[in-house]
């Protein structure tokens, strides 16, 4: 559990989720290929944008528990 | 339908109840800590992002173009993720250098720019005021569908966009701009934001609850149904073709930039925010709240289509459905929250734009032209008559432009506009080369291709400006069409302005920064802003003091330091000193002004060691203060300036005046020790001197009492010797013998006292300028020279006259031809012994040689060796038995009285020269007392 607080805490994380968003719900994962499975991309999106959500909120947890929570040493 | 009366009277109360919330947040926060001071709070308003054509327009985009609504809000929610980074530099950037919105966050990273202050002031405008003309057309169109039987519209359904428009003006004023506030923060104001996004959630969510699972059987009933009966909506609904893709990601790009740089956006997120902290709440709770107000937006728009209505009418589908399925308080509860998405942009906005208007536009323009002055005394008047201004402007321009193209996508073209702010203010925080002038190209640049490509088009599609220009181009130049422009076809005509407006403006913006110098003030602005989260936030001159910096950490960077010049038991005992020295040994934590003398001492230690250059670059290498550790020394330094009340040139002055000054203290106080070391000298001198002639005194008195007390008796011996001879004339040799040797020593004894006293006692100098060869003459023709010895004269004639004692001076000379006398003899007398040839000779001679005047005695006589040779100038030193010890003391004694040196040299066997010198200028005529 450490470990995944740990990554969670650290700057190169959040701009790794960053990109993985921006590959999400972007193109070319975002299509719509048929036009009768547009419920499965609805359910997709926003299965997507709660699980980055999720992952948000131990994120935010994690620096919390930093103990940094100025984040003066975040760049070091 | 509802009663107007009624509408308007619970929308009144509505208001009024969120003006009593505003009232008491206000309150308390003057009380107690403020209950806006709250992570949820903070996160709630952020909501304010979603706006009324949001709560509305998204269904309508939904209905028409499938969830091609989605990218606004998943946009935010991937620009969210970097907030921990960007949002904090930029709430802290706020807090140190008290921002007020966003012009003048821009401005004050590029040198505090007027122009560039005035520029962005001039973006934000023209973007939000259309804007805010859409949430008046949101307001009065939903309030026209929840009334309107029938019949003819009410009095109050007539003239609901005044009454509305008045009730925004009196309630900003209220909530927002009330007083003068230099922080510009509105708690009351931004409660009342929180309260209104979380009934607009609860209404939306309440509506879309309503149809998806009352009017229908949940999501899988709603698609299953579009897909069996309506199957060519869906068709429509997703296009599959590039250009919607494009469109997507351009969305997505434009909804990252506007969740920070719309004027309202920045304003909740970075003026309002109380703490940096609450940032962590919002990055999962808003994209939670984006999440859940969007979730029933496709089911609501394709139940809307299923339920038959046109796909047009789609924006009015979330008030609609409940209302004509008879849920008239669901609709009243959704109308509710659609008045509150469109009021509290309208406030937000309205006071955002307003703060820059007055800032930026307002107060340069009274600085420039004079007789405003007046003005400066009536901000706060100004400021109420600019947010009537910006409001009535906002629904003007509804009423003008009505169903028109350009305010159905002025939300898209608002995102563009505050799209071009993004290269400057996100290049500020992260790119220190970013100067004034790329600021301002850019956003110029920027800012004009955006209405070109954006606005103007928007215009001509509102029929106001001959559609020509958008077939033809400006004079007829196709490569210059506004929505083709440079021959670009292939790109939707919002993704073709946002690619050429951020290309003009990142383009400019960089170029113009690496073309121009920074100024020294705008690289320490830019350092200041780019470094801002690994730096330590603005502290009190009392946190400066406090003890935060962890000391083993430090002890452990200079043993290390110090290892490489000494061993590790030296370093380590060397650091303890240094930690001891600055009087910190046994602390845990010290504070920054602690840590600058631990570095003192550390370099006055390195600097004994490897001298000052080099302690200096090893200490620069080994970074012992952190960049934030400098930074917070640098502002101790700067308070310390600051209490000085000196600008830096004085303090450089005075600097100088004080090193000038040092230099000049030590040059005096090397000289200074240079005399104190001379006087010094002088004064062992004087005081051996003093000793000696103490000494010498005591001799010359006992001197004097014994030699009184025996020339008495040697008085009588001698008459009574010399009566004696005369009466025994007749008496027999050896009787005869006797008193002759009697008479003979008692003359000794005499000559011997003699020269004790001349020695001891001496007397009053009576140096005389005079010719030494004369004198020396006549001084030689006195002495008497034994026959068999053969003296020599060589007086040169050239020599200059010099002021001497003469008798002293007399004595000088009998007393070396006496020596010299008794030495040849005594060698003669040797050599007869031996029967060896000798003839003794003594030669004295005078010459000058550099201004000086020099007697020289040379005899041929026994000579010393080397010990006798240097003690032959001690008081009472002789070789001889009846030598009293005191001739040559006494020669060593008148010469230097006259300042003049004495040299001896001799070899025994073969003879003496003893050289007396005579300074020319030496001897002053009346001479001191000896």
């Amino acid at each position: 559990m450490e470990r995944f607080k740990k990554l969670f805490r650290q700057t190169e994380f959040r701009i790794a989720l960053f990109f993985l968003s921006l590959v999400l719900f972007g193109w070319p994962i975002v299509h719509f290929p048929d036009v009768h499975r547009a419920e499965n991309m609805f359910v997709y999106l926003f299965l997507a944008w709660a699980m980055v959500i999720a992952v948000l909120y131990l994120v935010s947890t994690t620096l919390v528990e930093s103990g940094d929570p100025k984040g003066e040493n975040e760049n070091k | 339908m509802l009663d107007s009366f009624m509408v308007l009277t619970i929308f009144c109360f509505y208001m009024g109840l969120l003006f009593l919330i505003a009232l008491w947040v206000e309150r308390a926060s003057t009380v107690d800590r403020s209950p806006v001071n709250n992570p949820y709070v903070y996160s709630l308003s952020l909501a304010v992002y979603c706006t009324g054509w949001t709560y509305y327009g998204s269904v309508g985009k939904a209905a028409t173009s499938g969830l091609l609504f989605l990218p606004i809000y998943l946009g935010p929610t991937i620009a969210i993720i970097l907030w921990w980074t960007v949002l904090r530099k930029m709430v802290r950037i706020k807090t140190r250098h008290h921002i007020t919105s966003i012009a003048d966050f821009i401005s004050a990273r590029y040198n505090k720019s007027q122009s560039v202050a005035a520029l962005v002031t001039i973006i934000a405008l023209v973007g939000t005021t259309p804007y805010i003309a859409l949430q008046f057309k949101a307001i009065i169109s939903t309030f026209s569908i929840i009334t309107s039987a029938e019949g003819s519209p009410s009095w109050v359904g007539q003239h609901m966009g005044p009454i509305v428009v008045g009730l925004m003006w009196i309630f900003t004023i209220i909530l927002g701009i009330r007083r003068l506030d230099p922080t510009e923060r509105h708690p009351g104001l931004i409660m009342a934001v929180a309260v209104e996004c979380l009934v607009k959630l609860v209404a939306f969510l309440a509506a879309g609850i309503f149809v998806t699972y009352f009017l229908f059987d949940g999501f899988t009933d709603i698609f299953k149904k579009i897909t069996e009966t309506q199957p060519h909506m869906l068709v429509e609904l997703w296009k599959t073709d590039q250009s919607y893709y494009i469109t997507w990601t351009t969305y997505l790009i434009l909804a990252m930039s506007a969740i920070m740089f719309l004027p309202r956006q920045f304003h909740v997120a970075v003026i309002e925010n109380f703490d940096e902290d609450h940032i962590r709440t919002a990055m999962w709770m808003f994209p939670l709240y984006m999440l859940l107000i969007n979730i029933f937006v496709l089911p609501i728009a394709m139940g809307g289509l299923l339920k038959g209505y046109p796909a047009q009418d789609a924006d009015t589908f979330v008030l609609g459905l409940p209302l004509h399925s008879g849920q008239k308080w669901l609709s009243l509860l959704v109308f509710l929250g659609g008045a509150s998405a469109a009021t509290g942009m309208i406030m937000i906005s309205s006071i955002t734009v307003t703060t820059m208007i007055t800032n930026h536009l307002l107060l340069p323009i009274v600085d420039w032209i004079k007789w405003l002055g007046f003005l400066r005394r009536h901000l706060l008047n100004c400021r109420w008559v600019a947010v009537a201004g910006v409001i009535v402007t906002g629904y003007g321009f509804e009423q003008l432009v009505g169903e028109s193209y350009m305010l159905v996508n002025i939300g898209m073209i608002a995102f563009a506009a505050a799209f071009q702010l993004a290269p400057a203010a996100l290049g500020g925080i992260a790119w220190h080369r970013g100067n004034q002038a790329g600021a301002l190209l850019g956003l110029g640049a920027g800012f004009v291709v955006w209405f070109y490509t954006l606005l103007l088009p928007a215009f001509v599609r509102s029929g106001w400006i001959a559609d020509s220009l958008l077939s033809n181009g400006p004079w007829g130049i196709a490569f210059l069409k506004p929505e083709q422009l440079f021959g670009v076809m292939t790109l939707d005509a919002l993704t073709h302005g946002v690619f050429w407006s951020f290309l003009f403006n990142t383009g400019f913006y960089v170029f113009g920064s690496l073309f121009f110098e920074q100024s020294e003030q705008e690289k320490n602005l830019a350092e200041d802003f780019a470094d801002v989260l690994i730096t330590v936030p603005a502290l009190g001159k009392s946190s400066r003091r406090e003890s935060h910096i962890v000391a083993w950490e430090k002890k452990k960077i200079i043993e290390d330091l110090l290892c490489q010049y000494l061993g590790a038991a030296e370093a380590a005992s060397m650091t303890e000193k240094c930690f001891h020295e600055a009087r910190v040994l046994e602390k845990g934590r010290i504070s920054i002004v602690e840590l600058a003398e631990v570095h003192n001492q550390v370099e006055k230690f390195l600097s004994g060691s490897i001298g000052t250059a080099a302690a200096f670059k090893a200490l620069r290498q080994a970074e012992i203060f952190d960049p934030g550790e400098a930074r917070e020394l640098s502002e101790v330094y700067a308070e310390i300036l600051a209490s000085l009340k000196v600008t830096p040139e004085e303090l450089e002055q005075k600097i100088d005046y004080y090193q000038e000054r040092e230099a000049l203290l030590t040059h005096h106080a090397a000289e200074l020790e240079q005399k104190v070391r001379e006087r010094t000298r002088d004064l062992e001198a004087a005081q051996e001197e003093l000793i000696k002639r103490e000494r010498l005194s005591v001799i010359g008195q006992l001197t004097a009492i014994v030699s009184h007390e025996l020339r008495n008796p040697l008085g009588v011996i001698q008459s009574s010797a010399y009566v004696l001879s005369r009466k025994l004339t007749d008496t027999d040799e050896k009787t005869q013998k006797h008193l002759e040797r009697i008479e003979q020593q008692v003359g000794i004894c005499d000559s011997i006292i003699g020269e004790l006293l001349e020695y001891t006692r001496g007397r009053r100098s009576a140096a005389v300028k005079g010719e030494i060869n004369s004198w020396l003459e006549h001084v030689l023709d006195e002495l008497t020279f034994p026959r068999e010895i053969r003296v020599m004269k060589l007086l040169r004639r050239d020599i200059p006259e010099i002021s001497f004692d003469k008798e002293k001076m007399r004595r000088v000379v009998v007393n070396l031809c006496e020596n010299a006398i008794q030495a040849v003899i005594a060698r003669q007398t040797a050599l007869e012994e031996a029967k060896i040839g000798y003839s003794p000779r003594i030669r004295i001679s005078t010459y000058s040689a550099d201004s000086n005047v020099c007697i020289q005695v040379e005899d041929n006589g026994m000579g010393m060796n080397s010990e006798t040779t240097m003690r032959a100038f001690e008081p009472l030193f002789t070789t001889r038995a009846r030598g009293t010890g005191l001739g040559l003391a006494i020669v060593k004694k008148i010469v230097e009285e006259h300042e003049g040196t004495v040299h001896l040299s001799s070899v025994p066997d073969q003879g003496t020269i003893i050289t007396i010198t005579l300074p020319q200028d030496g001897r002053k005529e009346s001479g001191a007392n000896h």
